[in-house]
């Protein structure tokens, strides 16, 4: 309670309110435009946070993340195109509603009931963070290491749709890492004698090149070949659901709740598949199957209440192991170690103030996120309308402002070039970029910790079988894999009698 | 391209690379003192993995497997014109952009890259447009990132617009 009072002026400094609106608000214009990413949104927002503390820092970084998370919604009812992944399934319901002129019903109804799966998610984060944080706080360097390799291990099985394309993408980022001065020896690495490269590629500048920069080269390209669409939504006006509506949702709300927050608690799910799953089962538990893709108001219900739900949920592995669950949460990590926040166990201890601080900014960006979207609708039908090449060019030169902003350094805009043609050539030919981030994000911490427990075991390998919980999370690894290529033996299997079925009919 | 030879062209520039980086690997960094596993220990493992990752690759595009399901969720490929026009435009803007920060600081460079992109590259015909936006693109960011955020912008070495 101490903590909380001492956290509450924190949360409510007006500079704190400030930036958490204007990341809800940007949070949701990126993610309402189809095409850019709120993943964009962080990155692009995350060097602008650096001149401030750390909580408001980390106040805008949140509210960008649920405003970009809510924003989905937004494109997904009124033009039939989900703004981010996590809104498709809200498309088909919530289409429909707007098609029949209910599109002002759908988009107040997705705005609260998304506040309501994010703070239900933030409440069971508050309780179950404590319980892993300090269950984590045994872990040693071997477990610590067996949890990471855990970590990368789902997400580069499940970022793709190949388990190799996965691991390759990971040991770039891993390799990547590498590069600059040994921090354990204070030996340069991979540097070729340079002082520039010294500090080694900064996160932020390769992240600012893997997800902005190979989206400004699609938009082009689609201009150029003339795919763009060019949206036209209507006017509309925010239309809040009547109680009556909600408490006959209530039960669809609270196992969509459940269901998202439970998802973004595993590395390497996330949005579009909680949100689907609580689509799922509202239609099947529900007494109008039959209305369900034709304009049934519990579609966009429980799509929109669980994917809010993975935030909290995402946050879980995030603060108390330190481990990201998506490339938002991962931006998200790379803020919080910017600004001296290392995530994991230890954080409860030493920055509790800071923790609830965080706690409280979760909940102050939903009440914007649903202010916003309220009263602000109007902007966003206009945002829709501008074309997808003019902000292409505005993207490029945030990228570049952000990015000359971490160091001050004209390099560092060349790197993130480089990266960025880099991801762009790498996803042409179906490797992933998440995992390349994760190894970016996640590598110094394997190496430093696999290094210190090789240095306590005096070289022997057995301090990594002989401690049940580091055998635990390396039977974990093991099991995603062996999930991840049977999953694909069966995808491929299946693929191949379809298209003999096929052949068959034709002839 | 097919996805098997797109698969053997990844796989082999990414194996060149990888024996390429353990070779420098080995011949640059020491093995160091600080305990069992020094410096030079995961860069080399790591270069080692991503050389067999690769090989897998490269062995698996050999395999004949029907249709991959990664191509299940590929959009309509654009053509590789349009492609390399993208990619050249896209870095070609940023390059020209980083040099005129360089040279003339935020301010003017912003405007006269913005208004050049949207002149040569997206050759948009309403010079109000183009007006506008490199404008308000420059002036917007330096006052609201500059002056009310206090992020840190590009000086310029030849000319400086600061106020």
């Amino acid at each position: 309670m101490e903590i909380l009072l001492t956290a509450l002026p924190l949360a409510l400094d007006p500079l704190t309110i400030g930036l958490v609106v204007l990341g809800a608000l940007l949070g949701i214009i990126f993610g309402s435009i189809p095409g850019l990413t709120y993943s964009m949104a962080l990155v692009l927002v995350l060097p602008i946070t650096f001149k401030f503390d750390a909580v408001p820092a980390i106040g805008m970084l949140l509210g960008t993340y649920i405003g970009g998370m809510t924003g989905g919604s937004v494109s997904a009812i009124l033009i039939g195109i989900p703004g981010t992944p996590s809104a498709a399934a809200t498309v088909l319901d919530g289409y429909p509603l707007a098609k029949s002129g209910r599109a002002g019903l759908a988009l107040g109804t997705a705005v609260v009931v998304s506040a309501f799966g994010g703070l239900f998610s933030l409440a069971v984060m508050i309780v179950s963070v404590d319980l892993v944080a300090r269950l984590a706080i045994r872990f040693g360097p071997a477990e610590i290491f067996a949890l990471v390799l855990f970590g990368m291990s789902t997400i580069c099985g499940l970022a793709g749709k190949s388990l190799l394309r996965g691991l390759v993408a990971g040991t770039i980022g891993l390799l990547l890492m590498t590069v600059g001065m040994d921090e354990l020896d204070g030996v340069p690495r991979m540097t070729f004698g340079t002082t520039s490269l010294l500090q080694g590629v900064h996160l932020l500048v390769a992240m600012v090149g893997l997800f902005a920069v190979p989206q400004v080269m699609n938009m082009l390209a689609d201009y150029k070949s003339g795919g763009q669409a060019l949206y036209r939504a209507k006017a509309v006006k925010t239309e809040l659901p009547s109680f009556r509506q909600l408490r006959g949702n209530l039960s669809v709300m609270i196992r969509s709740a459940l269901i998202g927050t439970g998802i973004g608690s595993i590395p390497g799910t996330g949005g579009p598949i909680a949100a689907f799953l609580a689509y799922d089962q509202a239609r099947r538990f529900s007494p109008n199957k039959e209305n369900f893709g034709k304009g049934e108001l519990s579609g966009v219900v429980a799509s929109e209440t669980a994917n809010n739900a993975v935030t909290g949920g995402a946050m879980i592995p995030l603060l108390s192991l330190g481990i990201p669950g998506d490339p938002a949460t991962a931006i998200i990590l790379g803020g919080l170690l910017i600004h001296g926040l290392a995530p994991g166990p230890m954080l409860f201890m030493e920055n509790k103030v800071e923790v609830y601080t965080i706690y409280l900014a979760i909940g102050l960006a939903y009440i914007a996120v649903v202010l916003i979207q309220y009263f602000g609708i109007r902007l966003f039908v206009k945002i829709l309308r501008v074309p997808p090449h003019i902000l292409a060019v505005g993207i490029l030169v945030v990228c570049v402002v952000g990015t000359f902003a971490i160091r001050n350094s004209f390099l560092d805009v060349y790197v993130m070039t480089g990266v960025g043609l880099m991801g762009y050539l790498l996803t042409r030919f179906r490797i992933p970029v998440t995992p390349i981030v994760l190894g970016l994000v996640l590598g110094e911490t394997m190496e430093r910790e696999f290094r210190t427990a090789m240095i306590l075991s005096e070289g022997k390998f057995d301090i990594f079988y002989t401690s049940p919980m580091a055998l635990f999370f390396f039977g974990l690894v093991i099991a995603v894999i062996a999930f991840q290529l049977v999953g694909a033996r069966r995808e491929r299997a299946k693929l191949n009698s379809n298209v003999q079925e096929k052949a068959h009919a034709e002839n | 391209m097919t996805d098997a030879s797109k698969d053997r062209l990844v796989g082999l520039v990414l194996l060149v690379f990888a024996v390429a980086w353990s070779v420098i690997v080995v011949e640059t960094i020491p093995p160091g003192s600080s305990g069992p596993v020094g410096p030079r220990g995961f860069p080399l493992g790591l270069g080692v993995l991503l050389a067999g990752l690769s090989g897998l690759m490269i062995l698996g595009s050999f395999i004949p497997r029907g249709r991959d399901s990664a191509d299940e969720l590929q959009g309509e490929p654009v053509a590789l014109g349009v492609e390399i026009w993208a990619i050249a435009s896209t870095v070609g803007l940023l390059v020209v952009y980083t040099l005129l920060l360089s040279y003339s600081g935020f301010i003017i460079g912003t405007a006269l890259s913005v208004a050049a992109a949207l002149l040569f590259i997206l050759r948009v015909p309403d010079w109000r447009l183009i007006l506008g936006m490199s404008l308000g693109m420059s002036l917007g960011i330096y006052l609201v990132f500059g002056k009310l955020l206090g992020v840190y912008l590009p000086r310029g070495s030849w000319i400086d617009l600061y106020f």
